[in-house]
Parts: C-alpha cells; structure tokens; sequence
C-alpha cells in the first residue's frame, strides 16, 4: 500500500487576513532600525515578499485538526472511535516491533493524516504567496504592557510588523486519503474561515484571524481509466460510476484494507463527472469555486460523520 | 510641587480576609486549547464599544498635518492613531489590556506587569509586591507537562508561555475621525507615596484605576494635534472565547460592565488622567457552543459542540440574542460572583468606573 498510489486530492484556496496577522521570521532584533519582530520573506516571482510557510499553515491546521478529534473522540488509543495524541509527548511505544500496516492502523487519526515519527505524513500544505503585492498592507504596530500600579509603560515599547491585508493563495495535498480525512480537513478549513482559531503570532491578542476562499478542488485516481462512462481501475478491474468520489479504502481487497485499517466501502456520490487525465493516464473529478467545493466537504463530513457513528 | 484639583486615579487594594491578611493567590490549572471540553463554553461575543470622551491609541507615527487633514496648519504636526483605510482601530491587544487589568483587580490574581525599580536621588529604588502576588510566570517544560497552576486572569488571559483563552479582535470605528489639541502628560511619579502599603519596604499597595470625566481636556500650554474618535462614536469589534466556565465566562462579563449591579464604562488608550478613553460596552449577540454533560440546564439553548463537528453545513443562525442572551449572561455573571469576583474589590472599582459620572476633568498638572 504504501509503494501505491490510489488517490490524490488538490484543494487551491485562497487565505486573506481579516485583522494583523505576523508570521514571525526567526530573526530577531538584530537591526535596530528594523521592527522587532518581522514577518517572514522570500523571493517570489522576481521580489522579496512576505508570505504564510506551509509549515506554519500545517501546524495550525492539525494542531486544530487535533482539538476536533479529541473533542469528538479521545486523547487515548481506542479501538473504536477516534483519537488524537499529544504528538510531541507520545512515546508511540504501542507502535514497537509491528509490522507497517500495523503501525498506520494503531497511529491516531492526526498521526495517520500528518504524519509521525514512525508514518509519512500524507498531508502537504504548499507555501502561500500573495496573488499581488502590491495590494498587501503591511503596518508596523507597537506593544507596551501598562504598568498595574503605576500606569507607566511597563514593558515596550516593542514594534511588530503585521500583514491587514491581501490575498495569499496555497494548495493543500492529501495522497492515499479516506474520506473522512478529507472530511476532516473540510471542517478546519470551516473552522479557520470562521475565525476558531488563528495563525501565526499573538493569537490571544486577537491576530491571525483569516478568511479561506475555494477556488477548486482536484480528486484524481491515477491507476483507473474512464471506460463507457464507468471509472475502472486498471490492476483490478474493479469499477465505479463516474461520479464516485472514492476513499483509498475502495481501492483495495478487504484483507488489505482491514490490515491498514481503512474504511471500505469509502464512497460518495456527487454531482461532478470524472474526466480522463491529461495524457491519458488516470482519471479526475474537479470541483470549481466556493459552492461546489464546499459541497465535496459536505460529502466527505458524511463519510468522516460515519465514523464517528452519526448516521448521515 | 502637586496641584490642588484631585488626584485623577485611585489605588484599589489587594483582596483581604477580615482579619486583614492579604488573600492567596487562587490559582488553578488552565483549561488549554487541545480540545473543547465538557462543561465548558465555546464561542464569540459581538462588541459595541460606545465612545464617551475623545478615544484613540496612537501608532506611534507623527506626521504634517498637511498629510492627514486639509484644515490643520501645513507645518503643525499631528501625532496618528491606528488606523485601516481611514477608520480609526483599537487593537485587541489594547482592549485586551484594559478589561484583564479589570479583571486582575476584581479576582484574586497576580500583579501581572510592574516596573522593578525607579531612580531617587541618584539611587535605584527597589520595588516590592506583596508576598505571593508576583506575576505568575510558568516555565515551558511545565506547561508542557500539564503541570502548572495560575492566577484566574492569567487562566483566561495568558501568561509567559501559555496561551490565554480569551482573543480581543481590532474593533473598527464606523465614523470619520477628527484631530484635537491633546496636552502633554507628565510621566507618573514612582515615588509617591499613595502607590505603596508599606512605604519603608517600598511594597506596593494595589491597582491603579483612573476616573472618568464628563469631558476630556484638549486645551494646555504643551501638547500636540491628535488623531481620535470623538464622543458618540462608536467602535465594533469582537471576543473569541475557548474552554471557560460559566464563572469564567461571567467574571469576562463583568470586567466588561456588564453586570446590572455594577454598571461601569472601560477606559482605553492615551490621556486617561484628562478624561480620555471612556468607552461603554454593549453586548447584543453572542454565539456559544458547550460539551456538558447531562441535566445542563443550558443545553436547550446553547447548541452541542458534537453536532458542529458532524456536519459541515451549520445551522443559519447560532446567535443567541435578546432576552435569553440577557437571562444566559446574568446566569454566568451569578456564577462569578459565587466562584471569582471579589466583591469589595468590584465594588470599589465600579465606584472609580462608575459612568455616567458628574466629575469634571482636573485641570492643571497631571
Ligand atoms: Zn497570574
């Protein structure tokens, strides 16, 4: 299983701040000239340009991802439900001596879609560029701590640099995914637009906060072909209708889902069509704009519902 | 040499017992952020931040006056407030400030920011805080353990290392700013007297708290053209809350104004001694979501955080408005008052608080 590769979502979104937003840089201080804390850069298309690292994107989005699952489910391993670790202090001994689907079948929910020290991460979360710098705002802020007794300054005054507007646009990869992940995924990105949590700097200090806009979403199957209107996959023979949104699970034997502990049957209907690749090789649904990606999350929550033991 | 007019400020003590020793600390474990827990609340609270006296938090920028505003005198400088396109900001950090220093007098919790020291004479004098009220400062490793304990204001609000629970957004003001005359202040005097219950150890005695004025003093020898919201404007904004408990979320509340019985408006930003910054809070709608158990008396009306987290699609409206947004925050507001809120403490405070006032701003030094 891990060698294949059955399914492969692209969701391209667009992220743009509703207040400040910093991500830090790792330097510090250094110039006095320089605000103390100052967003991140990087070349991009010919200019030096603040962006959102997907690294830091990634963080925000399990760490919330996580907070979903424990509320939902558990913080400890369980055979039915789900459960999400405390990543940084799971030992993961339950893990010791097992065989690699026996690992990805015991790993939490976020471990398997994240990734671990023992399983590759089957979530990629691309660096976010701003679609025009020109229209970025960028502003310097300062912080100063009154003094409780006194009313002085106590702390500051320390300057920070903060993004208040523009459009950053990113990509979010899942490969191998179950519906439910993608489920998953749909409620955070909800979530993130609702303003449940933030990224970056200062959080408590009411930054961060962002809206998320779809632009589409790509599922493709790349070891099925489009055959008189069915999705077949080639190795297998097994086929589908073509608008079958299909879970990893679906792609396996029983005896090999069940090893990895993959849902199976992992299917929803939809009202998007699937069309042969370019080249000619697999087959893929797309889903374009707000309305019709939230639909495909409104699919997958069904799935990811299931699982939780909601009928949907 | 001081000035006659009143002081602008008062000194609210630290909480005692009746024999007069200083209250402990209540410390507790935070609630955290890995998950939404049971029996606590979720949710966001819309804010109207009504301006009483000329309101602003200066950027730090000066600019020409030329730059801003076409009526200010070409060469006259005029010091900016935050701004985005045009419309006046309070930062959540600012709000945040004012309403945590509130609740830190109310509650039993740590003296959260104060200088150390000060200069007399040449000498650095040490500053003290009463035993076992300094700032809660958790290490990393212990938070990471789960294994710390803090004050009630840094439960809600954040300590060194720890995240607060509570967020502040900008509020936005919806009309046009102006530019007054603000006088300049003078820096406060760490020396006098009246900051300390024990002079002689230089041991702090308690939180200051400045009035509110009818009107705010925009004329003076020394002083500067300002950016800021004039009176009956009004600014919009809101709170994110995560995990508090009814006493919690009551105890926000009433650092808010909100409580029937004791009424008061915040003061935010620059000239608090001359009467800036009196703003009154109105809370008209307040999305909550809860995990409580059985029996919860709320659960009828706050929805379950399970049926948010099953579904994509949420339900049009979760606001909860008018009277059972007023029954449901006098319920938490009840609740502080059995669990939190230090009431002679409160009381004193909403007494400095209180508006509508009838004291006229000092004039003078300040
Ligand atoms: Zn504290």
């Amino acid at each position: 299983m891990h060698k294949r590769f059955v399914n492969h979502c692209t969701i391209e979104l667009t992220i743009s701040p509703c207040g400040p937003i910093l991500i830090k840089s790792g330097k510090e201080g250094a110039d006095p000239t320089k605000p103390d804390m100052e967003f991140v850069e990087t070349y991009h298309q010919g200019g030096k340009s603040i962006y959102l690292p997907g690294s830091s994107l990634k963080g925000a989005i399990r760490a919330h991802a996580e907070r979903i699952v424990r509320t939902v489910g558990s913080d400890k391993p369980s055979s039915k439900g789900v459960w999400a670790n405390d990543p940084l202090n799971d030992k993961r001994d339950y893990l010791s001596n097992k065989s690699a689907p026996e690992i990805y079948k015991l790993s939490c929910f976020t471990d398997q879609m994240f990734g671990s020290t023992e399983i590759a991460s089957r979530v990629r979360i691309e660096d976010a560029y701003p679609v025009n710098r020109a229209q970025l705002k960028i502003e310097e802020r300062n912080g100063v701590a009154i003094d409780r007794v006194f009313g002085s300054v106590a702390v500051g005054p320390f300057n920070y640099q903060v993004c208040t507007a523009g459009d950053f646009k990113t990509k979010i990869h899942l490969k191998n995914f179950t519906l439910a992940q993608l489920g998953l995924i749909g409620l955070v990105l909800r979530d993130l637009n609702d303003g449940w949590f933030g990224l970056g700097f200062a959080k408590s200090r009411g930054m961060g906060t962002v809206t998320v806009q779809y632009d589409s979403a790509t599922v493709q199957y790349p070891g099925c072909v489009l055959e008189s209107g069915q999705i077949k996959a080639i190795a297998t023979s097994q086929q589908w209708p073509h608008t079958m949104l299909l879970g990893a699970g679906e792609f396996l034997d029983a005896t090999e889902a069940g090893n990895y502990g993959f849902p199976k049957p992992d299917h929803q209907e939809t009202p998007v069509a699937a069309a042969a690749m370019p080249l000619g090789f697999g087959v893929q649904l797309v889903w374009t704009g707000q309305i019709q990606v939230a639909d495909l999350f409104e699919r997958s929550v069904k799935a990811w519902s299931r699982l939780l033991g909601v009928a949907a | 040499m001081e000035n006659l007019s009143p002081k602008p400020y008062r000194l609210i003590p630290f909480p005692k017992d009746t024999s007069g020793n200083l209250l402990a600390l209540a410390k507790a474990r935070p609630a955290g952020l890995d998950r939404y827990k049971a029996s606590h609340y979720t949710g966001k609270i819309a804010l109207q931040l009504n301006v009483h006296t000329a309101t602003t938090v200066l950027s730090g920028i000066t600019v020409l006056g030329s730059d801003i505003a076409a009526k200010i005198p070409k060469d006259s400088l005029v010091k900016t407030a935050i701004s985005r396109s045009d419309q006046l900001i309070i930062p959540g950090s600012s709000l945040k400030g004012s309403v945590r220093s509130i609740h830190e007098a109310i509650t039993r919790s740590c003296i959260c920011k104060i200088s150390r020291n000060y200069k007399l004479n040449k000498q650095q004098v040490k500053i003290k805080v009463p035993e076992g009220y300094r700032e809660c400062s958790p290490q990393n490793k212990d938070i990471r353990d789960r294994n710390v304990e803090l004050c009630p204001s840094c439960q809600v609000f954040g300590a060194i290392n720890c995240e607060g629970i509570v967020s502040f957004s900008d509020a936005i003001c919806t009309q046009k700013t102006a530019i007054k005359f603000v006088p300049s202040l003078y820096q406060p005097h760490l020396e006098k007297e009246d900051y300390y219950s024990n002079v002689k150890e230089n041991v702090v005695g308690g939180r200051k708290f400045y009035y509110h004025f009818t009107n705010s003093i925009h004329e003076g020898e020394k002083g500067i053209n300002t950016q800021l919201a004039v009176s009956e404007s009004c600014f919009v904004g809101s709170l994110q809350f995560v995990n508090l408990t009814k006493a919690q979320l009551g105890g926000l509340l009433v650092a808010l104004g909100q409580d029937q019985n004791h009424q008061f408006a915040l003061k935010v930003g620059t000239g608090k001694p001359i009467g800036m910054g009196s703003l009154t809070v109105d809370i008209s709608e307040m999305e909550i979501w809860t995990r409580s158990g059985a029996g919860n008396i709320d659960n009828d009306i706050v929805p379950h955080l399970r049926d948010r987290y099953t579904r994509y699609t949420l339900p049009e409206s979760n606001q909860l408005t008018g009277e059972p947004l007023k029954q449901f925050m006098q319920q938490m507001i009840q609740a502080a008052h059995r669990e939190l809120i230090q009431e002679p403490q409160l009381k004193q405070l909403a007494e400095v608080l209180k508006f509508p006032t009838d004291r006229a701003a000092p004039s003078g030094v300040y």
